[in-house]
């Protein structure tokens, strides 16, 4: 007989009262992160949460690249960095580098940073175009001065100051990550069962979830139920029927082929992405393997071919047969329904050309836990909650349509992603960057101006006017303070440590 | 690339939008006030906390300002079934500690909570109190305060400002002059011409130059209660000058790119819109709830509020805290709050309670701020 302190005798879930079990179901990151979440805020009338996961479905692995939102995230959840380090296998990293995206053969590079303070209140940017030093944008940016030496120390010091500038965030074998989140959530009282879900009770009259029912027979009742079932969105997708808004027009890439292998030397302390003939190829550095993917379009590129370019760009011995995945880009209209709340691939995908898998299970998470329905299901809490979901999504569309936007590859894909219609606020965030240097931001929450400029700059946009009254500080003396700064970036970057010195030091295994 | 601007108006909104264009512009292009009709009445105007950023930039002293009036330490509201509600800026509770609301809302389901005002030194001088000498510092640094100015003197202090800061003062205004639907200029009382690249209404209304509410289309801007007119208590026109004044300059006009500023500009403009509105609303309603206009930001705000006790997130005009007062006085109450407050923020709240009573003096006819 189930033991789990959730009911499990089929009784009808609750419309009102408290929270008393929590039902997730899937494991992965997107599980383990929620159910040690739920468990560490630990809601007064909580009794039980339980995390159903089936040992013969796998998952997905894309997100083993993240954004440094996962560090505060970590932190709050009471994680020991070195232990994550060391038991995912983590790399740190500091960026995306982007080849090939241009169509010129160069790179540019994302850092998790900005390029230095306002100058007399403006943006650096106005600067930095006036002096005509747009090209040389990351010269500007700590992050991506240690990114191209390959060194990295942690931000240290003074908020305000160069050495605390800048950010980062990890790269980790996802399913490790999740076992050492299902250690630390099992300790912190989530109960693990193993078993496939194969029926979803949904009450008739309530529309709510009732009980989950395993293959051996199990039933599992609760009365909040989480969606952690990946692409196939058991509970919201399959149970509740919430619609799918597909992005697919606008994102057209739909497969990726996935596969580990051998590193070679250094570890490069970022991500790579490298455009390819109808999509683009992902280089992720672990301490033992490389993470390797190739996105593309199958509308554009066969499976075989897309194979073909993802094997042909491996830098050392495959470690595993290549994985193919499917999906489409887009999200639930309804990330809450009833009584269940869907995070992570059962609430939408976006590619991982920025990285943003594992994000938006943090916004998923953190959102709930805002809005938990601790004494019950009030539709206002689920509509903001979806309100706030869909704007993450909309604003991280945005931002990696911009990268193919910007594009200036001659393929049939690329010209494609080129010519067609973006959505409106893009439209009008990229029309002003052109026309006057400014950068828009719709969602504070998202990617914020240097993430922007990063992309905007790096494909090799240059503003056609920058603010009047950047002319109102002498060129001389904003050459010397920007020539200062660069200098002092290069300094600091000198003192750093290489990246494999530092992760081989901080996960324990001695320099 | 010169730029010129010509501001309509007379009264203290546009005496105070020039005033900051110059300084924040710092010389660049040429900004020029025309007058318009008759200046504000006579009278007294209320200014916003944030009024204090604008005073420091103009560097008009403190001692300027309360000469000519008295501190404002919230908002006073007589109320259409008689007595009155206030909301004290400010923050409630110690800003060191646990979040307030949701502490509160919790300590006061059990019923273990003191009044609201309590927890605000800000209430406590809304109601009258004074602040001792002596007053703990970390209840101080919570004080927030906007001000109740001679609108007249006001006026004088900002438009002396404008002149040190090199605003001429042109003949009253005639009429606009226009090509197709551009404003190119203005023709004055005397016969002059002025010709200006952007055209700003800051008349608060009083002469409808241009047409309402347009933001900045084409050459023509307007701003303050010329733009939008708020019928509350609060004097967020005057907040709306503040903002309209920084981001004309963050979005200063570029050769051949107006369109894409000024859509800009409306972008940003309608999320300030969207939550004054809102606030506006909550504190119409305090008036008088059979007068209230439905605002579908302010239903999102009372349904988010009524049911988990949430607080605005969105940029505000206000700190959370102002919103707990005007959702509380409007009678809504947090349907499902989980749990009680922990015996720690229990402590943490009526030490708070203590802080506050102790910093301030309260006279005999002010008792009924602390419930006694």
């Amino acid at each position: 007989m189930f033991s789990a302190h959730g009911r499990h005798d089929g009784a009808p879930a609750m419309t009102q009262g408290s929270i008393k079990s929590i039902v997730i179901v899937g494991g992965g990151a997107a599980g383990w992160m929620t159910a040690l979440a739920l468990s560490r805020m630990a809601p007064p009338a909580l009794r039980s949460v339980v995390l159903v996961e089936s040992p013969e479905i796998g998952t997905i692995g894309v997100g083993e690249a993240t954004l440094p939102t996962i560090r505060s995230f970590n932190a709050w959840a009471g994680l020991d960095e070195a232990a994550i380090v060391r038991d995912s296998h983590a790399t740190f990293k500091l960026g995306i580098e982007f080849r090939g995206w241009r169509g010129d053969g160069g790179a540019f590079f994302h850092g998790f940073g900005d390029y230095g303070p306002d100058i007399a209140g403006l943006a650096p940017y106005h600067q930095i175009v006036r002096l005509g030093l747009a090209g040389s944008l990351g010269d500007f940016s700590l992050p991506t001065v240690a990114a191209r030496v390959g060194r990295f120390a942690p931000p240290a010091g003074r908020e305000g100051t160069l050495a605390a500038s800048y950010s980062y965030a990890y790269h980790f074998d996802a399913g490790l990550y999740a076992a050492h989140l299902r250690e630390v959530a099992i300790a912190a009282g989530t109960l693990h069962v193993q078993g496939r879900v194969d029926h979803v009770a949904v009450n008739g009259e309530s529309g709510l979830i009732e009980n989950v029912r395993l293959d051996d027979g199990r039933t599992i009742a609760g009365d909040l139920f989480i969606d952690c079932s990946g692409f196939r969105a058991l509970l919201i997708g399959g149970a509740l029927g919430a619609a799918f808004e597909d992005w697919s027009h606008w994102l057209p890439t739909d497969r990726a082929w996935v596969v580990p292998c051998a590193g070679g030397g250094e570890i490069t302390p970022f991500t790579r992405a490298t455009a390819t003939t109808a999509g683009w190829r992902w280089r992720i550095p672990l301490q033992h393997r490389i993470g390797n993917g190739q996105v593309y379009a199958s509308g554009f590129q066969d499976d075989e071919a897309a194979l073909s370019n993802l094997l042909a760009g491996l830098e050392g011995a495959p470690f595993a047969e290549p994985r193919l995945l499917r999906f489409r880009a887009g999200h639930r209209r309804r990330f809450w329904s009833g009584n269940c709340v869907a995070i992570g691939l059962s609430g939408g995908f976006l590619e991982p050309l920025e990285s943003t898998s594992i994000h938006l299970i943090e916004r998923g998470i953190g959102f709930l836990i805002e809005r938990f329905p601790s004494t019950g299901f009030d539709p206002a809490l689920a509509r903001d909650y979806d309100r706030l979901m869909t704007q993450a999504f909309a604003s991280i569309r945005d931002f990696i349509i911009l990268h193919y936007r910007l594009n200036r590859r001659t393929e049939p894909f690329w010209r494609m992603m080129r010519d067609q219609p973006i959505p409106d606020a893009l439209a009008h965030q990229i029309e002003l960057f052109v026309e006057t240097g400014e950068i828009a931001i719709n969602d504070p929450r998202s990617f914020a101006a240097p993430s922007w400029a990063a992309i905007l700059f790096g494909m090799g946009l240059v503003p056609r006017h920058y603010h009047p009254l950047a002319d109102r500080e002498p060129r001389e003396a904003v050459a010397a303070h920007l020539g200062r700064g660069c200098r002092m970036i290069a300094d600091l970057v000198a003192a750093m440590p290489s990246h494999r010195r530092f992760v081989s030091r901080f996960a324990g295994e001695g320099a | 690339m010169t730029l010129s601007i010509a501001v309509i108006g007379s009264g203290v909104e546009a005496w105070l939008y020039v005033s900051l264009l110059a300084r924040l512009l710092r010389g660049y292009g040429s900004v020029i006030l025309v007058p318009v009709g008759p200046a504000d009445a006579v009278g007294m105007i209320a200014l916003p906390p944030s009024i204090e950023v604008a005073h420091r930039l103009l560097g008009i002293a403190p001692s300027d300002i309360a000469a000519i009036g008295q501190p404002r330490h919230g908002i006073r509201i007589a109320r259409s079934i008689g007595g009155e509600a206030r909301i004290p800026y400010g923050a409630y509770g110690n800003p060191q500690g646990k979040p307030f609301a949701g502490q509160w809302l919790r300590l006061r389901a059990a019923g273990k909570a003191a009044p609201l005002a309590a927890y605000s030194v800000n209430a406590a001088l809304l109601a009258g109190a004074a602040l001792r000498r002596d007053a703990d510092v970390e209840v101080v640094r919570t004080i927030s305060t906007g001000w109740q100015v001679d609108t007249v003197r006001y006026r004088t202090i900002l438009a002396t400002s404008a002149r040190r800061l090199g605003i001429a003062q042109g003949a009253p205004f005639a009429a606009v002059e226009r090509e197709g639907e551009r404003a190119t200029g203005l023709r004055l009382a005397d016969g002059d011409r002025i010709a200006a690249d952007l055209v700003v209404d800051a008349s608060e209304g009083t002469a409808a130059l241009l047409d309402p509410s347009i933001g900045w289309r084409n050459t023509c801007v307007a701003v303050g209660s010329a733009d939008q007119r708020f019928d509350g208590p609060e004097p967020f026109a005057i907040a709306a000058i503040l903002s309209a004044a920084a981001r004309l300059v963050n979005l200063l006009p570029r050769p051949g790119s107006i369109p894409v500023l000024s859509a800009e500009y409306r972008r940003l403009l309608d999320v300030e819109r969207t939550a004054m509105t809102a606030a506006d609303a909550a504190l119409r309603r305090l008036v008088d709830r059979s007068c209230a206009l439905p605002d579908a930001a302010l239903a999102r705000f009372d349904a988010l509020y009524g049911a988990a006790g949430l607080l605005p997130d969105d940029p505000q005009p206000w700190l959370p805290d102002q919103w707990l007062s005007c959702l509380d006085m409007a009678g809504l109450s947090p349907t499902h709050l989980d749990g009680e407050a922990s015996p720690a923020a229990e402590r943490e709240l009526a030490d708070w309670v203590a802080r506050v009573a102790r910093s301030v003096i309260v006279r005999a006819n002010e008792l009924e701020f602390r419930g006694e």
